[in-house]
C-alpha cells in the first residue's frame, strides 16, 4: 500500500510538472496536427501500388496506430526522457536521495509518468480517429473495433519507449547528445525489425504491429483481388490527389490471446529493463555520476593545536584590476568576443574525441573518394553533434544568461560572435572533407561543403536560441542528417545538396536567432 | 522536551575522494541530540560531509553508525528519520508548495491523513499559508527557501542537516528560522552549516570547524570564546591606516563612525597602544582559526 502510494505521487508530481508546460502544449498541438494529417489522407496505410481499405473504424483505427508507432516511439522519446534530469537540474534528485524510497520504486514511478505522457497523446490520436470515421462515413462507428489495435499495439510499444527513455537516463554518458544518437538507432532497428520475417517466432511478434497488420490485410486485399500483384504495405505515405484507389473491406484483425499476450510482453520487458537499470542507477550520487566538478586539490595542512598562534603576517597585495580585456579584444572588441566563443565550443573535450576526430579527417583523406564520400564524410557531419548542439543554449544551461544579457551589445556582438565562432569549429572539423571535394576537382561538392559549414551552425544556433536548449537541435540534426547525407533523399542532403537554398535558409534562422535573442535580453 | 539522548550519530576514520581529489579525510565525529554548528572556508569538505551523512554519497573509506548502525551498508534506518536541506535545492516549478510538499511526504513514506496533517502545519510555520496553491515558479528566492525547509521537516526528523537554511531569508524570517531551529533540537540531532557565524553562534551548542578535509575544532562555543578571550581588540584608526593595518593585523571588522574607523582586531599582544580588549564573538574565533590554518596574522 505503501509503496503504491509513493509510485502514485512519484507518477502524479512528474506528470503535472510536464503537463503545465507550454513544451507539453505544444506537443498537444503537434499531436492534433498529426491526427489531421492522418485524417485528410496525407499520413495513411496502403497496399502498393493503390489499394486501400474501406473507411471503416478498423482500417483508420489500424493506420491512426501504425503511424503512431512509427512516429511517435521516436518523438515520444525525445519528449519524456528528461525526467530523471530534471531531478537533477532542479535539485529535487538530491532530497529524494536522502529518502527512504527505492532506486526500483523511484525509476517505476518515473516509468508511469512517462508512461501517461504518450498515453495522453495516444488518447488524442484515438479521439481523431474517431472523428475520421465520422468524417469520412464510409462505415458506421464500431468503438471495439476502432480502440481494439490501440490496447492491443500502441500501448505496449509506448511501455516499452517510455522504459527505453528512464534506462537511458539512469546512464550518465547516455543522458546528452550521445544518447539522442543512439536511441535514433535503436529506433531505426526497430523499423527494420518490423520489415523482417517473423514466421519463425510465431508468438513474440514485432512491436510496431507492422507484420501483422500487413499479413492479415494482404490476405484480405488479394481474396478481395485475385490475381493482382500487390506490394508492400505503406505507412504514412503522401497520397497523391487523384489516387484511384481499388477499395475492399477488411474487416479488422482477428486478435487471438497469443497476440495479445505477445505484444504486451514488450511492456514487461520494459518493466524487466527498469528493475535492471536500478541496479546502475546511481541515485544523484554526485561523485558517481559526475554530477559537480572536482573542487580545487587542498593541501594537506600542518596539523598545530589551536592554541598555538602565529604571528607572521600574510601580505596580501591587490590584483591590478584594468584593463580586462585580452590582447585581442584590445585590437577588436568583437574578435576577443569571437575567440572567447570558439574556446569555449572546443574546450573540455576528451581526449578520445580528439582522437577521433583527427581519425575521421584523416580517413577522409586516405580512403577512396567514392567511400570518403558515401560513408565517411556523413559519419563525420554526425560526429560534429555534441559540440554545436551547445549554441544557442550556454547561457541558459549554464545560468550565466543574465550575466551575457547584460553585458556589451549581447545580440549585435555576442551572437553574431557565437554563429561565427559555429562556423569556424564546423570547418575546422570538417576541413578534410573540403580537401578531399578540391583534389579530386569536385566543385559542386565543395560548394555543398561551404554551404553545409555555414547552414548546419545555423540551424544549431536557431534551435539553440529558441528552445533554450539542445534537444531540439539533437533531434532534428539527427533526422536530417539521416534521411539527408545518409539516405541522400533529394534536397534533404545539406552536404551535397544546392548550397544556395542553404546558405538563404541559414539567413533567415540567423534573423530568426538575434530577434528571438532580442526577445531574450529584454525579457 | 527532554533531549532524546539514545539517538547518535558518529563516523569513524571517514574519507571521501572524488577521481583521487581527497575532500574529506580521517573524519571522526560523534553527535547527540542538540546543534552543531558546521563551519569552514569553501571547499573545506563541508557539503561532502553532510552529503554523506545524508546517505547520497557513500564514504571511500571509513564508517557511519546511526544509533549504532552501519549507515553505508544500509541506509534505510537513517533515511525514514532523515530531514536534509540542501544549499542549492530546487523545486518542480509547475506544482505549488502543497502538490510539492505532499510529493515530498510521499516519497518519505508518510501516510496521507497524517502527511496532509503535517504539511498543513508546516505551511503555517514557515509562513506560506496565502501562497501555498500557487506555481513554485512564481515564488521568490526566500520563499523557495521556506518550502525547502518545511519539505526538510516533514517527517518530524530525528537528524535534520541544512546547508545554509538562511541564505536568501529576509531578517525577520532568519530570526524565526533560528527560533525553529533552537525549538527542534532538544530532541534531536541538528547539523547546520553555514557561512553566516551568527546564524552558528544563536543556536548551536557545539561547534566543529573544518579545513580542508579535516576537523579542526569541536568545542562548545564557551570553550571557543574563552579561548579567545584577552585576544580581540578594538580602536580607532583613519582610511589611510586601515590597508596597512590589513596586512599586518587579521580584522574581523570594521565599522565607520564620526572621527574614523572602528577596527576589531583578533591578536595575542595589544596591536597599538590605544587598543581597548573587547569581548570576543565567534566570528573572532572562525576567522582566527582560518587565518592560522592558513599560515595568516593572529
Amino acid at each position: 500500500m505503501k509503496t503504491l502510494r509513493v509510485l502514485y505521487h512519484l507518477a502524479l508530481a512528474d506528470f503535472l510538472q510536464r503537463a503545465r508546460s507550454i513544451r507539453f502544449l505544444l506537443t498537444l498541438a503537434a499531436i492534433i496536427f498529426m491526427g489531421v494529417l492522418v485524417n485528410n489522407g496525407t499520413l495513411s496505410i496502403s497496399l502498393q501500388p493503390n489499394y486501400r481499405g474501406v473507411f471503416n473504424s478498423a482500417w483508420i483505427g489500424t493506420m491512426t496506430v501504425l503511424v503512431i508507432n512509427t512516429s511517435l516511439s521516436l518523438l515520444g522519446f525525445y519528449l519524456v526522457s528528461d525526467c530523471i534530469q530534471r531531478d537533477i537540474r532542479t535539485g529535487v534528485g538530491q532530497i529524494i536521495a536522502t529518502t527512504p524510497v527505492s532506486r526500483a520504486a523511484y525509476l517505476i514511478g518515473k516509468w508511469i509518468s512517462n508512461c501517461l505522457v504518450l498515453f495522453v497523446l495516444v488518447l488524442i490520436m484515438g479521439a481523431a480517429a474517431v472523428v475520421m470515421v465520422l468524417l469520412q462515413g464510409e462505415a458506421p462507428l464500431d468503438l471495439g473495433e476502432l480502440l481494439k489495435p490501440f490496447f492491443t499495439f500502441s500501448l505496449p510499444y509506448m511501455v516499452l519507449i517510455a522504459a527505453f527513455a528512464v534506462v537511458f537516463e539512469t546512464v550518465p554518458w547516455l543522458r546528452g547528445a550521445l544518447g539522442n544518437v543512439v536511441y535514433f538507432f535503436v529506433w531505426i532497428f526497430f523499423i527494420m525489425l518490423s520489415l523482417q520475417d517473423w514466421k519463425e517466432l510465431p508468438f513474440l511478434k514485432e512491436p510496431i504491429g507492422y507484420t501483422v497488420f500487413s499479413t492479415s490485410i494482404r490476405a484480405e486485399a488479394e481474396a478481395a483481388f485475385p490475381n493482382e500483384t500487390m506490394g508492400m504495405m505503406a505507412v504514412g505515405s503522401y497520397a497523391t490527389p487523384g489516387t484511384q484507389y481499388k477499395i475492399f473491406n477488411w474487416p479488422g484483425l482477428d486478435l487471438t490471446s497469443g497476440i495479445v499476450i505477445g505484444q504486451w510482453s514488450w511492456a514487461l520487458l520494459g518493466l524487466g529493463l527498469i528493475l535492471l537499470s536500478a541496479l546502475w542507477f546511481a541515485r544523484f550520487d554526485p561523485s558517481r555520476e559526475g554530477l559537480r566538478r572536482p573542487r580545487a586539490k587542498p593541501e594537506h595542512a600542518k596539523e598545530s593545536e589551536p592554541s598555538e598562534l602565529r604571528t607572521k603576517a600574510r601580505h596580501l597585495t591587490l590584483p591590478s584590476l584594468s584593463p580586462l580585456v585580452y590582447k585581442l579584444a584590445q585590437v577588436n572588441p568583437f574578435l576577443g568576443v569571437l575567440f572567447a566563443e570558439l574556446r569555449m565550443l572546443l574546450k573540455g573535450r576528451r581526449w578520445w574525441w580528439w582522437a577521433i576526430t583527427a581519425g575521421l579527417n584523416i580517413a577522409l583523406l586516405s580512403t577512396p573518394f567514392s567511400i570518403a564520400k558515401e560513408y565517411l564524410l556523413p559519419i563525420a557531419w554526425l560526429w560534429l553533434l555534441p559540440v554545436l548542439s551547445e549554441m544557442g543554449n550556454r547561457e541558459r544551461k549554464n545560468n550565466t544568461s543574465q550575466m551575457v544579457f547584460s553585458s556589451a551589445r549581447p545580440v549585435l556582438r555576442q551572437l553574431p560572435a557565437a554563429w561565427l565562432a559555429g562556423i569556424l569549429a564546423t570547418a575546422l572539423l570538417e576541413f578534410a572533407g573540403a580537401v578531399v571535394f578540391l583534389l579530386n576537382g569536385d566543385l559542386p561538392g565543395l560548394a555543398g561543403w561551404v554551404g553545409a559549414v555555414i547552414f548546419v551552425p545555423t540551424l544549431a544556433l536557431a534551435l539553440g536560441v529558441t528552445s533554450s536548449g539542445s534537444r531540439a537541435f539533437e533531434v532534428v540534426y539527427v533526422i536530417w542528417w539521416y534521411v539527408g547525407p545518409l539516405q541522400k533523399t533529394p534536397g534533404l542532403d545539406f552536404v551535397s545538396g544546392p548550397p544556395q537554398v542553404y546558405l538563404l535558409a541559414a539567413a533567415g534562422l540567423l534573423l530568426l536567432s538575434a530577434f528571438w535573442r532580442g526577445r531574450q535580453v529584454r525579457a | 522536551m527532554q533531549p532524546n539522548n539514545s539517538l547518535v550519530i558518529e563516523t569513524h576514520n571517514l574519507s571521501k575522494a572524488y577521481k583521487g581529489v581527497q575532500a574529506l579525510q580521517d573524519f571522526n565525529l560523534k553527535l547527540t541530540p542538540g546543534i552543531l554548528g558546521l563551519l569552514g572556508p569553501n571547499g573545506a569538505g563541508k557539503s561532502t560531509l553532510m552529503r554523506m551523512l545524508a546517505t547520497i554519497t557513500t564514504p571511500t573509506t571509513g564508517t557511519i553508525l546511526w544509533n549504532g548502525r552501519d549507515v553505508v551498508k544500509d541506509p534505510e534506518p537513517l533515511r525514514s528519520v532523515l530531514g536534509y536541506l540542501p544549499q542549492d535545492f530546487g523545486v518542480y516549478p509547475n506544482l505549488s508548495a502543497q502538490e510539492f510538499l505532499e510529493y515530498m511526504a510521499a516519497i518519505k513514506g508518510m501516510s496521507g491523513n497524517k502527511a496532509r496533517q503535517k504539511i498543513s502545519a508546516l505551511l503555517d510555520l514557515v509562513n506560506l499559508r496565502d501562497a501555498a496553491r500557487r506555481p513554485l515558479g512564481g515564488y521568490s528566492g526566500g520563499m523557495r527557501q521556506r518550502v525547502g525547509i518545511a519539505q526538510a521537516l516533514l517527517n518530524d526528523p530525528q537528524l535534520l542537516i541544512v546547508d545554509e537554511p538562511t541564505v536568501g531569508l529576509d531578517p525577520e524570517e532568519r530570526v524565526r528560522f533560528r527560533n525553529l531551529l533552537s525549538d527542534l533540537s532538544g530532541e534531536r540531532i541538528v547539523i547546520l552549516s553555514t557561512h553566516i557565524v551568527s546564524d552558528v553562534e544563536s543556536t548551536a551548542t557545539d561547534i566543529a570547524i573544518i579545513h580542508k578535509g579535516h576537523l579542526k575544532v569541536r568545542a562548545h562555543p564557551e570553550q571557543l570564546l574563552k579561548q579567545m578571550d584577552g585576544c580581540v581588540w578594538e580602536w580607532m584608526a583613519t582610511s589611510q591606516e586601515l590597508p596597512a593595518l590589513k596586512q599586518q593585523f587579521l580584522i574581523s571588522g570594521t565599522m565607520r563612525r564620526m572621527d574614523g574607523i572602528e577596527v576589531r582586531v583578533a591578536s595575542e599582544a595589544r596591536p597599538c597602544p590605544e587598543a581597548k580588549q573587547v569581548t570576543p564573538n565567534l566570528e573572532d574565533v572562525y576567522l582566527s582559526m582560518v587565518a592560522q590554518r592558513n599560515g595568516g596574522p593572529v
